[in-house]
């Protein structure tokens, strides 16, 4: 273990030895390792989903993101040790959200270039887990549709598929044909995940679900998806009113895609969001309104990795909002 | 919403499973170890040398205009020296070992109960009774060479029947048993004060009785068992209805805070009846059954307490002067006990922190603070040295009640981190200016 020129313990001569400390002396917490396996619990949900409606071609996906992360994670503390462990589970909590953005076929050399993007590049460049100043998986994401977007194709990963829905990406139907790509869905198959998406970011339902454990477990506060909410409906309502020809309802962006899922995964990961309460609120509407922005006025189908990256770096910004501290003064 | 979703949360600190409400005497030990000096506080200069004979009730040091140290057993006096306190201090103290002699009795050092509302006399008996009586004490009294500062009146006078700690019992045991003699004091304490405010926090399963029970012009203040509704600081802001900044003392601003027991003192003092020579303290533990409240002479080791109740501190790996949240643990169990109010026994593998963990920004510490200090950006900022940017965060205000790193899931060392901060503005800036330290 590197030695911390502040932290530098020495370790007691005997155990009979009284306990010398400050308060307090009992915690809550109980290690990183316990708040990143809260996200993988909250993630299981939708990976369950995923299986019963793709079936077992998920768990590979699933499979090579988790070892090749925390096999990049492992070699990376024995290359250049930090404070950022393997031990500490966010390898694994990273893989997993960066493997329900991945189209259902990527081969395994996209997969492992992907992880050692994110944890390598993403996590481990910025100072390991905490310091990062985007979500890793998202600048993955965002690198490999760059480098290979045919790769990066969710409609062809699904063309095999036989399900009895429109099998072309609802955003993608909606760009060429404008708002009445809409009809070619119905809400419930948007919702319960048939629709053309990635490994597990479509399974609207199960998604929510596993928010809504984050929320109780108080992992994740309810200002960031609230705000989030509200911005795309803000947004997609007042551009739906103006040009009903060219943008859905609110609605079909709400359940289109990957929204929920970076409603309540992405864009509330702890270290790339804001802390106070108004801040995060603001984080979250500007989230939502760079959403449907990046929807409806880029070449992207599928802006979530876009409008991630631009919101995480509006949170330092942010985080300038802070609550009046009481008692100060008098230094 | 947010309270919606509290029914989640855990606790880690331990609860009283039950507490035992009789408080038992404890037996004068062999030696008492009466130390002179407090952080902040009053400085006294003994008036006995090695070698003299004390009686119980006798004043053995003085401060500079007359609160005074009282022996709490009759005894021989040892030597003058210098001890290490319990909260780290290196402070002179007298020691006196036992030697059965008789205590004085209240004739030979009273005359007779204070005539009420005589403020000048009142104070000059609580002065003698080493009760030292909050409303004369600047905490700065002993700067060198210095003249008395000039303070306000009292404006409110808060009695705090609820201590911080939530394994500390002593004043809500002897407010439910001696609410007569309590009644009485504040009657007292109003006709010292007759224009201030008087205010009383108590544990909110009181209610029923004590509404009736405590006659105007009496303030009461219930309070809730958890330790965040009991955060001192916290509890007198919102009694007064503002804040007072962190590092001043409530006296400088016409405030005293005085706990019940020393209420009781008080009327004991004014009476006639006895000076302060024992104070109440809860053991509790970790695996401890029951609290149990034990009165004892002051100066008594912590090897005599627990040595009283049966408990050995070998079974412990972590002795606290205090409580769980704030209170500091021992090395040894020879620490002199004055005037604080609880021990808690810790046995087993403790972890206190993770020392190398990494902020991951969660900002939980930051949503607990109760004084909305962002912890979460000051702890880094510390820690990677910048303590420029930290102190313009305002981490002056934190009087380290501990929830930020209760809460911490990395176990980050919180508290430390801003103490660090604060120490250095203290030692950087603020040590200059005042001369007789900090409070």
């Amino acid at each position: 273990m590197k030695k911390l020129k502040m932290f530098d313990q020495t370790q007691p001569t005997s155990t009979d030895l009284l306990d010398v400390a400050v308060g307090p002396h009992y915690r809550l917490g109980n290690g990183l390792a316990e708040i990143y396996q809260r996200w993988v619990i909250a993630l299981a949900p939708a990976m369950a989903g995923s299986f019963f409606i793709f079936g077992s071609s998920v768990l590979r996906i699933y499979g090579l993101c988790v070892c090749f992360s925390v096999l990049f994670d492992f070699i990376a503390e024995k290359c250049a040790p930090s404070r950022d462990l393997t031990s500490n589970w966010s390898s694994v909590s990273l893989a997993l959200l960066l493997a329900f953005m991945l189209p259902l076929n990527a081969p395994w050399w996209l997969i492992m270039i992907g992880c050692f993007l994110m944890v390598v590049v993403g996590k481990k460049f910025f100072g390991g887990v905490g310091a990062y100043p985007v979500q890793p998986a998202v600048l993955s994401i965002a690198v490999l549709q760059l480098s290979w977007p045919a790769r990066m194709d969710y409609t062809a990963a699904l063309k095999d598929m036989d399900w009895s829905v429109t099998m072309i990406e609802p955003l993608r139907l909606l760009k060429s044909v404008g708002a009445e790509a809409a009809d070619y869905y119905s809400w419930y198959d948007l919702l319960f995940g048939h629709q053309v998406a990635g490994t597990g970011n479509g399974m609207v339902f199960f998604i929510l679900f596993g928010g809504l454990l984050l929320l109780l477990m108080r992992e994740i506060q309810w200002q960031a998806p609230a705000g989030f909410l509200l911005g795309i409906v803000a947004t997609a309502g007042l551009l739906h009113i103006i040009d009903p020809a060219a943008f859905a309802s609110p609605m079909f962006y709400v359940l289109s895609g990957g929204t929920v899922f970076m409603g309540l995964f992405l864009i509330t990961d702890h270290t790339t969001s804001p802390v106070n309460k108004t801040p995060l609120f603001l984080y979250g509407l500007l989230a939502g309104v760079l959403l449907i922005l990046v929807r409806g006025y880029s070449k992207h189908i599928d802006g979530i990795v876009y409008a991630v990256l631009l919101v995480n770096l509006c949170a330092p910004l942010l985080d300038m909002i802070k609550p009046k501290t009481k008692g100060a003064g008098n230094v | 919403m947010q309270q919606l979703l509290n029914f989640l949360r855990k606790s880690a600190l331990p609860r009283l499973s039950g507490y035992d409400p009789v408080i038992r005497e404890v037996e004068d030990p062999d030696h008492v170890v009466l130390p002179l000096e407090y952080p902040g506080q009053v400085h006294y200069f003994p008036s006995v040398v090695a070698g003299d004979i004390v009686r119980k009730g006798q004043s053995v040091a003085k401060s500079m205009n007359g609160n005074s140290v009282i022996a709490s057993i009759s005894g021989k006096v040892r030597v003058l020296t210098s001890v290490w306190t319990a909260q780290s201090v290196h402070s002179p103290a007298i020691i006196i070992d036992k030697n059965g002699g008789e205590p004085m009795t209240p004739e030979e050092m009273f005359n007779g109960p204070v005539p009420a509302g005589n403020l000048k006399e009142a104070m000059m008996r609580m002065r003698a009774a080493g009760v030292a009586p909050p409303w004369t004490l600047s905490g700065r009294e002993w700067q060198e060479g210095g003249e008395m500062t000039e303070l306000p009146n009292i404006e409110t006078a808060i009695i705090t029947g609820i201590r911080q700690e939530t394994t500390v019992l002593t004043s809500q045991l002897l407010l439910d048993q001696q609410r007569e003699k309590v009644a009485k004091g504040l009657e007292r304490v109003g006709q010292l004060l007759p224009s201030a405010r008087i205010c009383l926090t108590l544990p909110e399963s009181f209610r029923s009785w004590a509404e009736s029970f405590f006659k105007n012009p009496v303030e009461l203040y219930f309070l809730s068992d958890s330790y965040f509704d009991r955060i001192e600081r916290d509890v007198v802001a919102k009694i007064l209805g503002h804040r007072i900044p962190n590092r001043e003392s409530f006296r400088n601003h016409g405030i005293a805070v005085l706990d019940l027991e020393y209420l009781l003192a008080i009327v004991d003092a004014l009476d006639g009846k006895a000076p302060l020579t024992h104070k109440c303290i809860t053991i509790s533990g970790s695996d401890m059954a029951e609290a149990v409240t034990v009165r004892f002479p002051l100066g008594s080791s912590l090897k005599h307490i627990l040595a009283s109740q049966g408990l050995e501190i070998s079974d412990y790996t972590r002795p606290l002067i205090g409580g769980p949240m704030k209170g500091v643990a021992q090395f040894t169990d020879h620490t002199p006990i004055t005037y604080y109010n609880g021990i808690h026994l810790i046995a087993g593998e403790t972890a206190p922190f993770d020392a190398i963990a990494p902020c991951i920004n969660c900002g939980r510490c930051a949503r607990v603070c109760p004084v909305n200090i962002q912890v979460h950006l000051i702890n880094r900022m510390v820690e990677f040295g910048q303590l420029d940017s930290a102190k313009s965060l305002n981490p002056e205000a934190c009087h380290e009640c501990g929830l930020c790193a209760y809460v911490c899931p990395a176990q980050r060392p919180i508290v430390q981190l801003l103490h660090f901060c604060n120490h250095d503005m203290i030692h950087g800036e603020r040590y200059t200016w005042a001369a007789g330290g900090i409070s």
